[in-house]
């Protein structure tokens, strides 16, 4: 039985790994590792597996659907598209597009034209999960440079906050080679909940839920103490102060200050994901900040492979921000909407759509948005087109097409020109080389805010939510709720609490209420959980919805919770 | 048939739990995997078939399904296993399970399609923190590490943890 193999990079997570698929006589495909070498031990995690089961995943769109007052009716995709095109010929001023961020760049550009200058649709959003964007924008904020995940070796003291050996496992490769190098090399880690990281840190501060942005603005007061730089970006906030809002002690932040203020080389690693940090931005901005005084460098990990791309094309292409999008269809101001890739509503489940109505919906595989759509047509993945992508870093990276689409799946920009778009002319490498050259300047005051919103206040008799850092579960969307080795190791969600709670909770299900939505959970209790916060997987669209959604971010949600009786 | 006398060793300073051995696993044997994984209190790590020398899980078999090749690996036929499980029980290191939906054990081969041509096997190459390694016992002892158990390794392995 002789296979191919094709390598691509996998665009699940911002590292870019490469990864590769082997496909055999039959049409089933396995996956390949082009990265590891007996030398180079760098594999693969789990998520970037999942590429070789959607290649060939049996649930995979391939035919259009037309709902219309009757049952749902499959039928070609181009007559899907023949009958999209007709509904969306009013109304182009109150219709919106909504382009998933993550495939190549090249696409994405191609497909902003064709729905601006060929469909007339001004209103196009690029999707890039919020929590991305918000460190994209963070970071921003300051000069910091930033480094790939191979660049850690030369780093003598790391410091991450959040948990990225649990979001990001490949790069503890590179984290536990570069401790391993020479003595005195340390891992520092802020973060609210033990986790894979911490438990291999020197030094582990563990912060109330939400209280990263608290515990870095007083390492950066704790160690610019002689400047007084970090006190003009802070104003009315002294260590003391910020040690209390993130719930450590102040000589916790000054002791971890006085190691980071050692480093010769200082990296940051910034794997802040959605339901986890209340300030992800003013986080982000905080730790470039903390690297930029020591004349280090931020390492983000971000959900999306092509976050960096998409982000820096959505600034010079000026299209609409997510939030405005979110704002706009609470409105009313747009009636109709176009979705191409993207799980709006798996991604966003508490989204208020208005009076607006999800004409076309465009996807690989069946999701909360096809779901709602009045036509559906299959999508290729980005592994089906092909292009540039930049990793989280800003590296420019190249994902190879590893096969063709199926099905008569489309790529967005073949969609639109379906739709009666003239089909954009490629992008030539030059124009597509300006496009993302220039990252966008933002100011820091801007992403700061108040420091009274970093952290959630918690009444009495309530529990901090927060979303569990975790590589098996793709926390955007719902792909990974149809994948077999994900629904094999985690099936449904469980809400983890602290031994003595879950204890407390005399039948092993309980009831977590968050600003209006209630939801029944299976109880786990894991010692890695602090008392008065409760984790759970952000993989599942019903918890999703727990979140404390502000437009369309999520932090850590302030919930309240009930036994509840009928256990399994 | 060369024998494969590499084995592969967890290196307990270097495995963060991640479940990605498994995932290979069950990718790279079309979802029958051979990779389980032990949580303990403080650590979640995988327990990987040993291939032992003289294998209880062979001797266990009521059907011959079991046998250990010239080589050294352990294989398992999916023609003659009736799933029984008695492997599963024979097995002292929890490292064969049983798949009740199909009636069959998973069963570790080495990934001979990849080792039988040089290669390594899935989980060691998926590993994204280097802690897997497929080496012969004796080569750990010379890399200055401690081996436990025959398959275990780590320079203070439960130092850390």
């Amino acid at each position: 039985m002789a296979a191919t193999t094709k390598e691509t990079a996998c665009l699940l997570c911002s590292l870019c790994c490469p990864a590769g698929v082997a496909f055999d006589d039959y049409g089933l495909t396995a996956p390949e590792y082009p990265g590891h070498t007996a030398a180079a031990r760098r594999g693969l995690c789990a998520r970037g597996h999942y590429i070789a089961e959607l290649a060939g995943h049996p649930g995979r769109l391939d035919r259009g659907l037309v709902r219309g007052p009757s049952a749902p009716k499959a039928v070609a995709p181009s007559e899907a598209l023949r009958q999209a095109a007709a509904a969306l010929a009013s109304a182009r001023n109150e219709t919106a597009v909504v382009l998933d961020g993550n495939l190549p760049c090249e696409e994405l550009a191609a497909a902003v034209r064709s729905a601006r200058e060929g469909l007339g649709i001004a209103r196009v959003t690029l999707y890039i999960p919020p929590s991305d964007e918000a460190v994209l924008r963070g970071l921003a904020a300051s000069s910091a440079t930033r480094i790939g995940e191979r660049e850690l070796g030369d780093c003598d003291v790391i410091l991450a906050v959040g948990d990225p050996f649990a979001t990001h496992p490949v790069v503890a490769s590179s984290v536990l080679d570069a401790l391993a190098k020479a003595r005195g090399r340390r891992l520092a880690v802020i973060d609210s909940v033990q986790g894979k990281t911490s438990r291999f840190a020197a030094d582990f501060c563990q912060v109330r839920p939400g209280g990263e942005t608290a515990a870095l603005a007083g390492l950066l007061l704790a160690l610019d103490a002689g400047s007084g730089a970090a006190a003009g970006a802070l104003p009315g906030l002294d260590i003391p102060a910020a040690a209390a809002m993130a719930g450590v002690a102040p000589g916790r932040l000054e002791a971890l200050a006085a190691t980071l203020s050692k480093a010769q080389r200082l990296a940051v690693l910034v794997a802040l994901h959605e339901g986890r940090c209340a300030a992800t931005s003013a986080a982000a901005a905080l730790a470039g900040k903390l690297a930029e005084a020591r004349g280090g460098a931020t390492c983000p990990l971000l959900t999306y492979g092509n976050a960096a791309g998409a982000w820096r094309l959505a600034t010079a292409l000026k299209t609409a921000p997510l939030a405005q999008l979110v704002a706009d269809l609470a409105l009313g101001r747009v009636r109709q909407l176009i979705v191409l890739g993207t799980d709006l509503l798996g991604a966003l489940p508490r989204l208020d759509l208005g009076s607006a109505e999800i004409v076309l919906c465009a996807a690989p595989l069946p999701t909360a948005t096809t779901a709602r759509a009045a036509f559906v047509v299959p999508m290729a993945f980005w592994f089906e087109i092909g292009g540039t992508v930049l990793d989280g870093a800003g590296g420019r990276r190249r994902a190879g097409a590893v096969a063709r689409p199926r099905g008569g799946a489309l790529s967005p920009s073949g969609i639109l020109a379906a739709l009666g778009a003239p089909g954009a002319a490629p992008l030539a490498a030059a124009d597509c080389d300006a496009l993302l050259a220039a990252e966008p300047s933002v100011g820091l005051a801007e992403v700061l805010g108040r420091p009274a919103d970093w952290v959630p206040r918690v009444p009495d008799g309530h529990m901090v939510l927060v979303s569990q850092a975790d590589c098996v579960g793709f926390a955007e969307g719902s792909t990974s709720g149809q994948l077999a080795w994900p629904a094999l190791m985690e099936p449904r969600a469980v809400l983890w609490l602290n031994p003595r709670e879950a204890t407390a909770m005399t039948s092993n299900r309980a009831t977590v209420r968050s600003d209006g939505v209630a939801l029944t959970l299976a109880v786990g209790a894991s010692a890695d959980v602090p008392p008065g916060v409760a984790v759970v997987s952000p993989r599942f669209v019903e918890t999703r919805a727990l979140f404390s959604w502000r437009g369309a971010s999520a932090g850590p949600a302030v919930v309240h919770m009930e036994k509840s009786s009928g256990g399994d | 048939m060369a024998a494969i006398e590499n084995r592969v060793l967890l290196d307990l300073d270097r495995c963060i739990g991640c479940k990605s051995c498994a995932a290979a696993c069950f990718y790279g044997h079309r979802g029958m995997p051979s990779v389980a994984h032990g949580v303990a209190p403080e650590a979640t790590v995988p327990v990987i078939c040993r291939q032992c020398e003289e294998p209880p899980c062979v001797a266990a078999c009521p059907f011959e399904a079991l046998r250990r090749e010239e080589n050294g690996a352990v294989t398992r036929s999916l023609v003659f296993c009736r799933g029984c499980g008695s492997c599963v029980l024979a097995c002292p290191f929890g490292a064969i399970d049983s798949d009740l939906t199909r009636h069959q054990v998973g069963k570790c081969d080495l990934c001979e399609d990849r080792v039988g041509e040089g290669g390594q096997p899935r989980c060691v190459a998926a590993c994204p923190s280097g802690a897997l390694r497929f080496q012969r016992p004796a080569e750990v002892g010379q890399a200055g590490l401690l081996l436990l158990g025959g398959r275990t390794a780590g320079h203070h392995p439960f130092k850390r943890r």
